[in-house]
């Protein structure tokens, strides 16, 4: 398994926002969570990333627990993740985004980088390649040298999954990607969604274009009240009369 | 590709070639312009530069104000101070010892103090810097209490110790370059990149794989040395420390330079240095004028260009500029 | 022998707190109205000494039209500090308040120098300087009117920011300025009420106390600090806190006064400042921010 979760419980003093949730993922696998607004999805995607710490329960991802853990460690375990909203660093170029995903895989202390020493310049440049191969890789590698605040909201994604697919994580978390797109970009999501797969990384993603949704993920879990509902083929799903009844009907647009 | 971008893939030559040119500039002077005064304010400019600097890293990088380079500086002048009189160390060799005070110090302090948000770690630095003038003040008998130590040995090269303002001139100035240089560079390299980065968002950052905490104390040291490298070339040029050097009032006035050269910009803090050392020298008058001047000039400023008064200058003819051709 | 010593430690401690819990609860309402730490806000203590000092003390003046100007005098620097701190408010980060409000004070500083001097000033106690003994302890008359004056300034703030309509606008306004807006209360005076108010609670310190403690042009910074650290220590924001910080710290520097030299007094106060911002970010009452940072809310759940 690729990310097993077991009996996780998220409390905020009397607030359970999660509780007794546990599922898995395969490696390579494309899955879905969904659920209604205040199910729980964000935070469960908190836990996981180290942003939160569980209150019970344990994550493991590829046999090693991370729950609990400081988000820089869990990072450096092999999560990566996008944002709602795109967390780009808008003081910085495109380039220098993506640069930033590969960042902990180069040497260079501040006494190197400092004095200029020749080999920070090699690894500045294996930074570099690393960085455009992946700006090429979502697309965007024409505007490497644009600054990312001067992106529309579709593009910053692209940014965020180029950064994301630089760390060379093994497992990403995207919430909500499809958020704010039209037809037209939320099809080349889609797309860029299953060529992620394709380079073997695991995905895991929140949304609630159900269209997208289901056209992509091998499977979906359906959270509610901070519970697991269901889990299963998007098929079973769209089938499930608890799932039906939660949603009151599951609709395609966000 | 033009040289210019050619340059732009290798910041460290870029930034080798721009401080080799200004150096060489700098070393010309006094060749060119012969001996005078304004060579003591020129050492003055080299000196004070240090601490300006080193703000402007912490700041224009980690988007952090400290006011604990005042008491850097302090320690740095004291430490040396009192290695070179008391212990008879050589000068040059002081300066170094007296850095690892200044790490352990800044690593101590920076370790706590820099998971705080703006103005608390104001207050917290504040604090501190309080703090060090007391135990300067109070413990006479390391320090020379509210009279200071004099007689400071001069710095020296191979033996010589320096005698007149041209032979500091020449000793100080490639020394500011050099720091200027590491500071550029830093800033270029990939920790400036990550340092910019966790300015913006340090939960993101993390996400990343990089350990924010260790990157704001690593360039709080580096900000705190350049102060202190500062502060102990300032005691073995004027030959002696009082409480007053390193106080409060002067972690302000550089706090001045930035205002006027650019929070974020190196460069800048080089002209600002020089901009306060001329109002120093012919426009600040007594205590109470320069504190009137400066108060105002720093509400002044903040309130029209909030990033420094420099770029915010430098915005208005750009854009001024492309207006005529639009 | 320790009786008497309790007391007097009692008493001075109740003395330096009131001033320090007038600076401190000066600092969270504005705080609470801005989210801003005034630097300056020791200067609302210099002037009012400064002014009282020179008008009734040197010039003879009558003692409550001293007091009248002194706080005239305040409350219109007050109003000028509201105004350069909050002016282009979206554009100005908050180090850049920080700074402009460290600009304000040292440019304060400076012309109090000039307007006076710089040597230390005051003026004769409101009702003489026989000591009143309590129990073999001595305590000055003065000491009484800092405590007394103190505890009306704060209780009627408190009463104030209770049961009037001004001062339920100013809580609105410190818990959520936009919903304020929305709900008519105007921001932009309440927050000028809230410098005013703190101006006048410091300038008060400034009046009772200088008869005791003297009061020179530079001595406003180091009261702000001891300021920031009282209510740090209470919780930031919280006027209950502050006071409570207050006393806490005239308490920790009566104490090292008494046993310890006195030439060390400001080293626990500052070394509680650290302690605190480690430790204890909320404070002991706990205050309306968090200091500290800690990771936000990336999304709704």
């Amino acid at each position: 398994m690729m990310l097993a979760v077991s009996s996780l419980e998220k409390r905020f003093g009397g607030l359970v926002a999660l509780k007794d949730v546990h599922f898995s993922v395969t490696p390579g696998q494309v899955k879905a969570v969904i659920g209604p607004n205040g199910a729980g999805k964000t935070t469960l995607f908190n836990l996981i990333a180290g942003t939160l710490k569980p209150t019970a329960g344990d994550i493991r991802l590829d046999g090693e627990t991370i729950a609990g853990l400081p988000a820089p460690r869990i990072g450096m375990a092999g999560v990566a993740r996008t944002f709602q909203q795109p967390q780009v660093f808008a003081s910085l170029t495109i380039l220098e985004n993506a640069m930033l995903g590969g960042h902990r895989y180069h040497r260079g202390g501040f006494l190197a980088c400092g004095l200029g020493l020749k080999h920070t310049k090699r690894e500045e440049d294996k930074l570099r390649e690393r960085a455009e191969q992946w700006l090429a890789f979502a697309g965007i590698a024409d505007i490497a040298h644009r600054n990312a605040s001067e992106l529309p909201l579709g593009q910053q994604r692209y940014v965020e999954i180029a950064r994301a697919m630089a760390t060379g994580s093994k497992l990403i978390l995207m919430d909500e990607p499809a958020a704010g797109l039209d037809d037209t970009e939320t099809r080349e999501l889609a797309d860029m969604v299953r060529a992620i797969s394709d380079t073997g990384t695991t995905v895991l993603l929140i949304d609630h274009h159900m269209d997208f949704v289901m056209s992509l993920a091998d499977e979906v879990l359906v959270l509610n009240f901070g519970q697991r509902l269901a889990e299963g083929t998007p098929h079973e799903i769209q089938k499930s009369q608890l799932v039906i009844d939660a949603y009151l009907g599951i609709d395609d647009d966000a | 590709m033009s040289v210019f971008a050619k340059l732009n893939n290798h910041p460290v030559r870029r930034n080798t070639i721009q401080v080799g040119l200004f150096l060489i500039s700098m070393l010309l002077v006094p060749v060119i312009f012969g001996p005078g005064y304004y060579l003591n304010m020129m050492i003055f400019i080299a000196v004070l530069a240090l601490p300006a600097l080193g703000l402007s890293l912490l700041s224009g990088l980690a988007g952090q104000l400290a006011i604990s380079h005042g008491a850097f500086f302090a320690i740095g002048a004291y430490g040396s101070a009192i290695l070179s009189t008391r212990a008879g160390v050589n000068p040059v060799l002081s300066t170094l010892l007296a850095q690892l005070l200044v790490i352990a110090i800044a690593a101590g302090i920076g370790a706590v103090v820099l998971r705080l948000r703006s103005h608390y770690l104001a207050i917290a630095t504040l604090s501190f810097a309080i703090i060090v003038e007391l135990v300067i003040e109070e413990w006479r008998g390391m320090t020379g209490g509210m009279q200071g130590m004099l007689g400071i040995p001069p710095i020296g090269l191979f033996g010589h110790e320096a005698s007149s303002d041209i032979q500091f001139y020449y000793i100080y100035w490639p020394v500011t370059a050099l720091m200027l240089l590491f500071a550029l560079n830093l800033s270029s390299s990939r920790i400036g990149r990550a340092l910019r980065a966790i300015r913006e968002g340090e939960p993101v950052v993390s996400s990343l794989g990089i350990h924010a905490a260790e990157y704001k104390t690593g360039i709080y040291v580096v900000s705190s040395v350049f102060a202190g490298v500062g502060g102990a070339l300032y005691a073995h040029f004027v030959g002696f420390v009082t409480p007053a050097t390193g106080s409060i009032m002067f972690a302000i006035e550089i706090i001045m330079v930035l205002a006027l050269g650019g929070f974020d910009r190196l460069w800048g803090a080089l002209v600002g240095v020089a901009l306060i050392t001329l109002l120093n020298e012919y426009a600040l008058g007594f205590a109470d004028y320069k504190k009137i001047i400066l108060g105002v000039t720093l509400i002044a400023v903040m309130l029209v260009f909030p990033r420094g008064l420099l770029p915010g200058l430098i915005d208005l003819v750009r854009n001024r500029r492309f207006a005529r051709t639009a | 022998m320790i009786l008497v010593d309790l007391i007097q430690i009692v008493m001075t401690t109740l003395t330096v707190g009131s001033m320090y819990a007038l600076v401190a609860v000066g600092v969270s309402l504005i705080y609470n109205a801005t989210g801003v730490i005034n630097f300056a806000q020791g200067e609302f203590v210099m002037l009012s000494g400064m002014t009282v000092a020179s008008l009734y003390g040197n010039m003879g003046w009558p003692l409550p039209a001293a007091i009248a100007v002194a706080l005239a005098i305040v409350v219109i620097y007050a109003a000028f500090l509201m105004l350069i701190t909050t002016a282009f408010a979206a554009r100005i980060s908050l180090i850049g308040v920080l700074i402009i409000t460290i600009g304000a004070s040292i440019a304060t500083q400076g012309t109090a120098a000039r307007i006076w001097d710089s040597d230390t000033h005051r003026f004769p106690p409101f009702s003489g300087d026989a000591p009143i003994r309590i129990l073999d302890a001595t305590i000055t008359p003065q000491a009484l009117w800092i405590i007394v004056v103190s505890t009306v300034c704060v209780a009627g703030l408190i009463w104030f920011m209770r049961s009037t309509i001004a001062g339920k606008a100013m809580r609105a306004c410190a818990l959520d300025p936009a919903a304020a807006t929305m709900v008519g209360i105007p921001v932009r005076s309440t927050i000028l009420l809230s410098f005013m108010l703190s101006g006048l609670l410091g300038a008060a310190g400034g009046i009772v106390t200088t008869p005791l403690t003297t009061i020179d042009a530079n001595g406003g910074m180091l009261l702000a600090i001891k300021g920031f650290t009282a209510a740090m220590l209470g919780g930031m924001g919280s006027i209950p806190g502050a006071l409570l910080g207050a006393l806490l710290i005239a308490l920790v520097e009566t104490t090292t006064v008494t046993f310890a030299s006195g030439a060390y007094k400001e080293l626990p106060t500052f070394t509680i400042i650290i302690l605190v911002l480690l430790f204890l970010p909320r404070g002991l009452v706990g205050g309306r921010h968090e200091t500290g940072l800690h990771h936000d809310d990336l999304t709704r759940t």
